[in-house]
């Protein structure tokens, strides 16, 4: 996966539109899911997530002429890109206070009405969010990168400027965090 | 301060990361994997408009309750490419509101770097665009070959020309085009722009216009009135004198003698 993204931004960056266009369509889901781990859903939907997904997915066929294949997985060009976006629009969801980022929305019900399965799957996730929220940002960002959009820990390392086994053990430290914060989670849920 | 390295559980964590990224199912005994799992699978749901959400179906009896809950909503993932299509264009025109780049790519031609996300999302429009710039190509390929003399060339290509304006969406520049091929066939030679090969001009936006195979002669509004039928392969010459018409009656010869029978 990893060589077929370089090839197709190396290609990308000479101006092959084919393979921009392939290029967008592998990363695209990923972008997605990356943005939607880290503001949730809004009112019920995932939509200001998926508009900074596509701000992402913009600036990077926006910067690939701009591309250099330096050895290191493509995806940490992405998710570089994509952390920086998504700081932004914190920053401006922020200012304006007309968009809560995800732990400020993680104490409010859903507002959309639905059957069971999906209001207890929808919970839980946004339960998740709340514990993440409680992570350190490097403990969330692994976890967020490693789940979510489901990049190696090699790649995790690139993105993060880590090497592969820093990041296995620091995921590890992560994960015992997040089993401790979820223990009075599991309980609300059986009650 | 410093917790001691368990290096079974750092490598038994790694494994269990690694398959929640590719969206496996979680170990049925472990609570953050599942809820890990769930998180995934609500991330993946495809994009829809608050407005026009679908009301998903009930759940299925047997699978109500937090445990059957937490299971991935693997099916739901699977999109429909016009859903995600559409979707994909109205968080572009969310965007393209904000920074005005969505809007720049839908009039993004080919060799943009806006390109691939016109073709992802305006993929009508990016047909006409590949059929304009293939049109334009056609045009200046026939006006090269009309300067070199190669007329037969110049007709051909401006057949090629003539089909594409057809595809093109956009009716001021199908007709401006269209005004060029006409022009550029005004100037070949009669034996060259014939019934076939000079077809009318389209209504800008309309159909494509085909060369027809048994095009009547005379219908066509060709400018060359002489022009003749499958004219297409006839090298190219200056026009031969016609002929007056009608022709005079030829003079009836005498009878031969009776000697000569």
């Amino acid at each position: 996966m990893s060589s077929t993204e370089r090839d197709l931004a190396n290609r990308a960056a000479g101006g092959d539109a084919d393979a921009t266009a392939a290029l967008l369509a592998l990363i695209r889901p990923g972008v997605v899911r990356y943005c939607r781990a880290h503001f949730g859903r809004i009112g019920g939907a995932y939509t200001t997530a998926d508009d900074v997904a596509q701000e992402v997915c913009l600036a990077v066929v926006s910067a690939l002429p701009r591309y250099r294949d330096l050895g290191r997985p493509f995806s940490a060009y992405v998710y570089g890109i994509a952390a920086h976006k998504v700081a932004d629009a914190r920053r401006t969801a922020l200012r304006s206070c007309a968009v809560p980022v995800a732990d400020a929305a993680l104490d409010r019900p859903d507002p959309a009405p639905g059957p069971e399965q999906r209001a207890v799957a929808t919970d839980l996730a946004r339960r998740l969010s709340a514990l993440l929220a409680k992570l350190s940002d490097t403990h969330r960002e692994i976890v967020v990168l490693r789940v979510a959009v489901g990049l190696s820990a090699e790649e995790v390392g690139a993105v993060l400027g880590m090497s592969a086994a820093a990041v296995r053990v620091t995921q590890s430290r992560a994960l015992a965090r997040l089993r401790t914060l979820a223990g009075s989670l599991f309980d609300e849920v059986a009650a | 301060m410093t917790e001691p390295l368990d290096v079974t559980r750092v490598t038994r964590d790694a494994l269990l990361l690694d398959a929640l990224g590719r969206g496996d199912p979680p170990p049925p005994d472990d609570d953050v994997a599942t809820i890990l799992a769930a998180w995934r699978a609500d991330l993946a749901e495809p994009a829809v408009v608050p407005a026009q959400a679908p009301v998903r179906a009930p759940a299925e009896p047997g699978r109500e309750g937090s445990v059957a809950a937490r299971r991935p909503l693997r099916r739901e993932v699977r999109v429909r490419a016009t859903r995600v299509r559409a979707t994909i264009a109205a968080a572009a025109a969310v965007v393209g509101l904000a920074g005005g780049a969505v809007i720049a790519a839908s009039d993004a031609g080919p060799g943009s770097p806006l390109w691939p996300i016109t073709r992802l999302v305006y993929e009508d429009r990016a047909d006409a665009r590949i059929a304009e710039r293939d049109a334009q190509h056609a045009i200046a390929a026939a006006r090269d070959a009309i300067d070199d003399g190669r007329y037969g060339d110049a007709g051909r290509h401006l057949d090629e020309a003539t089909v594409l304006i057809g595809r093109i969406t956009d009716t001021g520049v199908a007709g401006r085009l269209q005004r060029e091929v006409d022009a550029l066939r005004a100037l070949l030679p009669a034996d060259v722009s014939g019934p076939d090969t000079a077809p009318s001009a389209p209504a800008p936006g309309g159909p494509a216009p085909t060369a027809p195979a048994g095009a009547v002669p005379g219908q066509s509004s060709g400018p060359s009135p002489g022009s003749t039928p499958g004219g297409g392969g006839v090298l190219p010459g200056p026009p031969l004198p016609s002929l007056p018409v009608p022709l005079p009656p030829l003079p009836s010869l005498p009878p031969l003698p009776p000697v000569l029978e």
